[in-house]
């Protein structure tokens, strides 16, 4: 019978308490002529009563007692933990970064050690061998700085160190994870270094903790979703997971509203949401991490709202590529239609 | 056997529950952990029912309740604790279901220990998975008895729907908004899943009615 089949749906809305008075209406009266539906209206009732009372293996009673206690426990844990940018930074995956980055570091700083002991030993710069333009870190010193009259060893250290000043100086809170992004090579210095008087220009210290521009990407690299940032184009870059660099760093409301913004910057210059493309997709994949990572962190109907929305939105204008299956994965755990 | 009815008693009025979340956002620790002894067993059986492991149930029920605390000045005062505090586990164990356990095997197809069983006990062997054989699946008395392992070979998403819908007695549009697909979706979900147990339990409910030919 045609009928039953179309009904059905009206039929469990009402087993359901939700069928409006008209479908109530109607239903009912189906079911006043049809016993095959109230054979089925009778088996969802009892297919409710059953499941709600269907057992499970019970907990013994003092798992009861003591899970109150376990969760204050848990609570009073947490709330001594140090709370934003410094529990992100003592946070065990970011004290791998900060290990990491600290190793990098001692490595740097000996090889350049030995650079300079070299440097010394071979070819001694005369005192007028200026370099044939000033570093950025340099030119921004204070004027305390500029007073003091340039040695041989500060103007090596300043050429050895092109990039050291910009990134800490300008947030001191960056993380482990931005100082090892914004160090180059310890080979490549010196390379630099000895090979060159003309000093790498310093990263800006937008680039730290952001998305590298088109060119700054290695290809190869982008491959297996992992995003550069490099200081100098000679450089070999120093790559660091993608979510690490952005999610944990990154403020989404910050993100959210540099990305309403895209469409009136886009005509500007090409400073427009930090060192993005053109089109935005940068600021929106960031966001779309972001997002993602903030309902990972905590699974609220408002985060994942948020994190679908941004997520569709950076899916809506880069639909293909190894960001996209990324996001797109992240996507399908929250939401699997 | 965990009673839901026993949850039930325990379980307060909305205005009961907006003191002892008023307390306990002023720092009261035994109010909240009243709102704990409360709804404990409520959030264990949600997240029981959709995992099907103790351990995971455990944590995701503490989980719950530390995230509870974290966002207690939300909580709109007046509205009763259960609806919300099920989101939070409902929405845990999503979580946890679309990640982990997806990943590691899909946990529809694993053969639950018949009725309650006893605390600590392993799932028993694996099966072929029901959908891949429904007429394997019809000639067994023992499974089509059993109710909860009918359940737990629904898949993922109708077991989800049927679970919040006719456990949870979530309404359309609450079980929609929470898993962020439409009404009629959660219709044809709950449609399917109820269709599907009514295939499997049928040794238990009689011969299936064969008017209208489509369920």
């Amino acid at each position: 019978m045609t009928d039953c089949a179309e009904l059905l749906a009206l039929v469990e809305r009402l087993s359901d308490f939700e069928a409006t008075a008209a479908e109530k209406l109607v239903a009912e009266t189906h079911l006043e002529k049809c016993p095959s539906c109230r054979s089925h209206v009778e088996f969802l009732a009892s297919l409710t009563e059953e499941s709600r009372s269907m057992p499970f293996p019970e907990p013994p009673e003092s798992y009861w007692e003591h899970l109150p206690r376990k969760v204050l426990d848990r609570i009073d844990s947490e709330s001594r933990r140090p709370s934003g940018i410094l529990s992100i930074l003592l946070a065990p995956s970011m004290l791998r970064w900060g290990a990491l980055g600290a190793t990098l570091l001692v490595v740097t700083m000996v090889g350049v050690s030995v650079l300079r002991e070299d440097s010394r030993t071979m070819a001694p710069p005369a005192m007028g061998s200026l370099p044939a333009r000033v570093p950025v870190a340099e030119e921004q010193k204070s004027p305390e700085a500029e007073a003091t009259p340039a040695t041989p060893g500060s103007q090596a250290q300043a050429i050895a160190e092109p990039s050291a000043a910009p990134p800490m100086a300008r947030d001191e809170a960056a993380p482990a994870a931005a100082q090892l992004e914004s160090l180059p090579d310890a080979e490549e210095r010196e390379g630099a270094s000895a090979k060159s008087p003309a000093p790498a220009p310093a990263a800006p210290a937008e680039m730290v903790a952001t998305l590298e521009s088109n060119e700054g990407v290695v290809p190869s690299i982008e491959k297996e979703n992992v995003y550069v940032l490099e200081s100098d184009s000679r450089a070999r870059p120093t790559a660091v997971p993608a979510a690490l660099s952005r999610a944990v760093l990154e403020d989404c409301e910050a993100l959210r509203r540099a990305v309403a913004s895209l469409g009136a910057r886009r005509a500007q210059t090409a400073q427009t949401a930090q060192t993005d493309r053109p089109d935005g997709s940068d600021a929106r994949f960031r966001l779309a991490v972001c997002s993602l990572t903030s309902h990972e962190r905590e699974a609220t109907d408002e985060l994942r709202k948020r994190a679908i929305e941004d997520s569709e939105s950076f899916l809506a204008g880069e639909s293909e590529g190894v960001r996209a299956e990324e996001i797109r994965e992240k996507l399908r755990r929250i939401k699997p239609d | 056997m965990t009673s839901l009815a026993y949850a039930h008693s325990m379980e307060r009025s909305g205005e009961a529950d907006g003191d002892l979340v008023l307390r306990a956002r002023d720092g009261d620790r035994d109010a909240f952990a009243e709102i704990v002894r409360s709804y404990q067993r409520r959030i264990y059986a949600v997240a029981m029912r959709m995992t099907r492991r103790h351990e995971v149930a455990d944590d995701i029920t503490q989980d719950t309740f530390v995230r509870a605390y974290r966002n207690l000045g939300r909580f709109e005062i007046g509205r009763p604790l259960r609806p919300w505090l099920t989101r939070i586990a409902v929405n845990l164990a999503i979580n946890y279901l679309n990640g982990v356990a997806k990943r590691e095997q899909p946990l529809y197809t694993e053969d639950a220990p018949r009725g309650p069983g006893r605390w600590g006990e392993a799932p028993a062997s694996r099966q072929e998975p029901l959908d891949a054989n429904p007429e394997r699946a019809l000639e067994s008395e023992e499974l089509a008895l059993d109710l909860e392992r009918a359940v737990s070979l629904l898949p993922l998403e109708q077991r989800t729907v049927f679970l919040l819908k006719v456990v949870e007695e979530m309404r359309y549009e609450e079980i929609a908004k929470l898993l962020g697909i439409s009404e009629g979706t959660v219709m044809s979900r709950l449609s399917r899943a109820r269709g599907r147990l009514k295939v499997m339990l049928a040794a238990h409910v009689g011969p299936i009615p064969k008017a209208g030919g489509s369920w």
